[in-house]
């Protein structure tokens, strides 16, 4: 089931807000039954038969989770060997559902052999629902998780805010919430932020992301058909898919914690404006986090850190990095964005340490260098965006080769030629939509020059200068890990005692409940 | 707090309401009423064609793909005295001219049907869209009352209604034969066949998205189901030319799409009804090797749309099982 659909939001979300504070008068016991049993009927709509998956490995993990505890401290290496067994099995179980078909492949392209490829339905969430319970293990082995109450475990893992799309919990994290008493006593304030905060992610899902998805599409699926994409397009396409990414992947996020505060349970914060960072080290603290936390604490970490030394911190980053790209698809282009930022990390780390001793980092004046270091970030975060995006390498050269205008910008047009400056002079008489500007952006789309810019310029307007969710909600703070105040012109931007804020937030909540339902325009631009 | 709270719900269900009734009112696609002002909005040809092929009168309707699109309405009623609606969908599979074909069939005022049977159309399962969302389901059954609320509930109808009341993009009845005919827009020639021979070089596979050995399961649900269930409605099958450099293409780039199509066009020309009249194009070696007939390998101009339904009109170009095996693949091109 999906939070921007009408059986969620009418149905669902109703009965099992209903039903968890009506079986919380009972008892606390009945409430998290109920609410993990909500939460499997949640996971099972997609695909019922993926429950009895999930079901077998809360039952395995649970189990192991005991036996590690139990075994920790009298034969710390029973243990520890309990601890690879375990991790070992929800790696194979992932790598069978996520990796077998992207091996088989590899193998065929390597040896040129044509070994088929297995029917196997990936089951959703797997990557989410594995890594949470690989943490609980290891927090086991370490002896930061304590609590062993099956329920609350059950709870822990199938919680619905958070199962199928993160954000990646810790054991430590949610036990304490979930044996709490105010959890189970509804309260009001905590429904109303709850709730507005539901409204900011589904805004930024059904307005933002899901307006720019078929322009992207358009260009990045014209791109692989072969066809030719020029400067203009290249832009559109890349641009589109960065903010379409981030809105519809933070708009998930908010609607998870606000759906969780309603229920009086905080989130960690996944999103704190990422395309804001000056360099791509703030950049993974500020995106996906709680994926990035999961990678540091529990592979970067173990792999040495920065404690072996600089060369070995590099090969530690990169090596991390690559996982992390490999974790997000099965595809070589993810490995490939996956190492990428592992470059730009390393290079981010040995920048910092170069003009630390050279006393380059406070010279100039601040706008311009935190505005250079911005602007090179957000080109490295988009550049690598293409690869995560484009289908095969093939297509992310075609694209990127199109961005540095090697393509040609626009419909007959070649940079560099005196054939150029003619049609460009004859392209400013005509009619915008004639201009051939974005063919494939706009032809995809169904949506006008006009429009797709002002797209664009919105969605990197919000990106880029208006406060997140989070810090627009001030000291409520829906999360579990604080935010930093907004700019003073932005600090009372919603109240909920003024009723523009009111009348905002209902506006806000009524158009996205309505933007649910669209229609794709399909113009297929070739025929 | 429960008073921000009740704000921002009653905000929200005013909103819904609103927005709604905007869409309700304007109906811009005529999914609720038929369109009586005798303008239309211009859309996408899967979410204007229901509303069209409610509204408008005729008793002669044109479906099919962008093959199809170049033919003038006002040409047939011209030539053969038949008031005619041109339903053709571009990059549309034959589930979807199906699809739209049968809201012109549930009206009861066609007597015939002029359907391009493309092979790209029907490489497809038969229940499958082309790449993309496919048609707007709600616009396309006459009954469902959950297709109104999906209606207008609706933000893209919605983005259509705003674009009615401010003027933009509407179009008069008389237009409508013309809309989507991309005659004008195109140049024709072996040079524009080589750009698209360029661009199959380049990606290596062609029809990647085409399916091979389902046509008869396709052709006997989108088509002959149609033929079989509406016996006093004839339908003109016309197999479209495309060029001669395509079958060479198809030959050289993809050798199981080429026998995928050539057992298409037999399966047309030995398929027998009453109502049933095939005509196959693509035997005849002077359109096929022209190219200033093509814009690109596959896609012609709208002269050979006329002449095509000129041919039929006399009864000319029916299927022979002996030109099928004649693919022309080694005659060259002749270009001016």
């Amino acid at each position: 089931m999906l939070y921007n659909s009408y059986e969620f939001i009418f149905v669902y979300l109703p009965l099992a807000f209903a039903g968890f504070f009506l079986a919380a008068r009972l008892s606390q016991q009945l409430a998290a039954l109920w609410m993990a049993c909500a939460s499997l009927f949640f996971y099972g709509w997609w695909n019922p038969a993926c429950v009895s998956l999930l079901f077998v490995s809360i039952l395995f993990n649970f189990g192991m989770g005991c036996l590690i505890g139990a075994w920790r401290r009298r034969h710390a290496q029973s243990s520890r060997f309990f601890l690879v067994a375990a991790i070992t099995a929800n790696l194979v179980l992932l790598g069978y559902f996520k990796y077998a078909n992207f091996f088989i492949e590899s193998v065929n392209t390597v040896s040129e052999k044509s070994m088929p490829l297995q029917d196997i339905v990936l089951p959703l969430g797997i990557s989410f629902f594995t890594f949470t319970q690989i943490a609980f293990l290891v927090d086991v082995y370490r002896g930061i998780a304590k609590e062993f109450r099956f329920l609350h475990y059950l709870l822990f893992v199938t919680y619905f805010p958070h199962l199928i799309a993160g954000p990646v919990l810790h054991h430590e994290q949610m036990m304490p919430q979930f044996a709490a008493r105010h959890t189970y006593r509804i309260n009001w304030d905590n429904v109303a932020i709850g709730l507005t905060l539901f409204a900011f992610g589904l805004g930024k899902k059904v307005l933002i992301a899901d307006s720019l998805e078929p322009v992207a599409s358009g260009v990045f699926d014209a791109v692989h058909r072969g066809e030719n994409v020029m400067l203009f397009d290249a832009w559109a396409g890349a641009l589109a898919y960065a903010f379409e990414l981030y809105f519809d992947f933070s708009g998930y996020s908010d609607m998870a914690s606000g759906l969780s505060f309603m229920f009086n349970v905080r989130l960690p914060l996944n999103f704190n404006s990422p395309y804001r960072s000056t360099s791509i080290i703030d950049f993974w603290r500020s995106w996906h986090m709680t994926l990035s936390a999961f990678l540091r604490d529990y592979l970067y970490v173990p792999l040495g850190g920065n404690r072996l030394g600089k060369m070995r911190r590099y090969i530690n980053l990169m090596i991390t990095m690559l996982l992390g790209g490999l974790w997000h698809g099965a595809n070589w282009t993810f490995v490939a964005w996956g190492g990428l930022h592992g470059v730009f990390l390393v290079s981010n780390h040995c920048w910092r340490a170069f003009t630390k001793n050279i006393g380059l980092r406070t010279s100039g004046p601040t706008w311009l260098r935190q505005g250079m270091a911005w602007a090179l970030t957000f080109l490295c975060t988009l550049v690598a965006w293409v690869f995560f995006r484009a289908q095969t390498f093939g297509d992310a050269a075609v694209l990127l080769q199109g961005m540095a205008g090697m393509r040609g910008l626009s419909i007959g047009m070649s940079l560099g030629s005196v054939a150029f400056i003619q049609a460009l002079a004859k392209s400013l008489s005509m009619p915008l939509e004639l201009l051939g500007f974005m063919p494939l952006a706009t032809g995809a789309s169904g949506l006008s020059v006009l429009e797709t810019g002002l797209l664009l310029v919105l969605a990197a307007s919000i990106a880029w200068f208006m406060p997140n969710s989070q810090q627009l909600l001030g000291k409520s703070q829906p999360t579990l890990d604080a935010v930093a105040p907004p700019s003073p012109r932005f600090i009372n931007l919603w109240n909920a005692t003024s009723l523009h804020s009111r009348l905002a937030v209902g506006f806000l909540l009524g158009c996205a409940i309505f933007a649910i339902n669209r229609h794709s325009t399909f113009l297929y631009y070739q025929f | 707090m429960r008073n921000y709270l009740l704000s921002i719900l009653l905000t929200a269900l005013i909103s819904l309401a609103l927005l709604a009734g905007i869409n309700y009112a304007v109906d811009p696609l005529n999914r609720i009423r038929p369109n009586t002002s005798g303008i239309y909005l211009k859309a996408q040809e899967r979410e204007m064609n229901p509303g069209i092929a409610r509204s408008l009168k005729y008793d002669t309707v044109i479906i099919g793909s962008s093959m199809m699109e170049n033919l003038d309405p006002d040409y047939v009623e011209k030539l053969a005295g038949w008031k005619t609606v041109n339903l053709a969908v571009e990059g549309s599979t034959a589930y979807e001219q199906r699809r739209n074909l049968e809201v012109a069939l549930r009206t009861g005022q066609v007597k015939r049907v002029i359907w391009g049977m493309d092979w790209g159309s029907f490489s497809h399962p038969p229940y499958e869209s082309s790449p993309g969302p496919g048609v707007p389901d709600y616009l396309y059954e006459d009954d469902d009352p959950a297709d109104y609320v999906k209606y207008i509930f609706n933000i893209s109808v919605l983005r259509a209604s705003l674009k009615r009341m401010a003027g933009i993009d509407l179009v008069h009845e008389r237009e409508l034969g013309r809309l989507h005919n991309w005659n004008d827009a195109y140049r024709f020639g072996c040079e524009e066949i080589e750009v698209e021979e360029q661009r199959f070089r380049r990606i290596g596979d062609i029809f990647q998205h085409h399916k091979t050995g389902v046509y008869a399961s396709n052709l006997e649900t989108n088509f002959m189901s149609l033929v079989d269930a509406y016996p006093n409605i004839t339908f003109y099958a016309l197999i479209p030319p495309y060029s001669a450099q395509w079958l060479r293409s198809l030959g050289s780039y993809n050798v199981f799409a080429l026998n995928d199509y050539l057992g298409f066009r037999r399966y047309l020309a030995t398929v027998q009804r009453p109502n049933l009249q095939v005509f196959d194009f693509m035997s005849d070696e002077k359109i096929i090797t022209n190219g200033s007939n093509y814009r690109d390998l596959a896609h012609f101009s709208e002269d050979v749309n006329e002449m095509m339904f000129r041919r039929m009109y006399e009864g000319e170009y029916l299927p022979v099982l002996d030109h099928i095996d004649l693919v022309y693949g080694e005659k060259p091109m002749r270009c001016r």
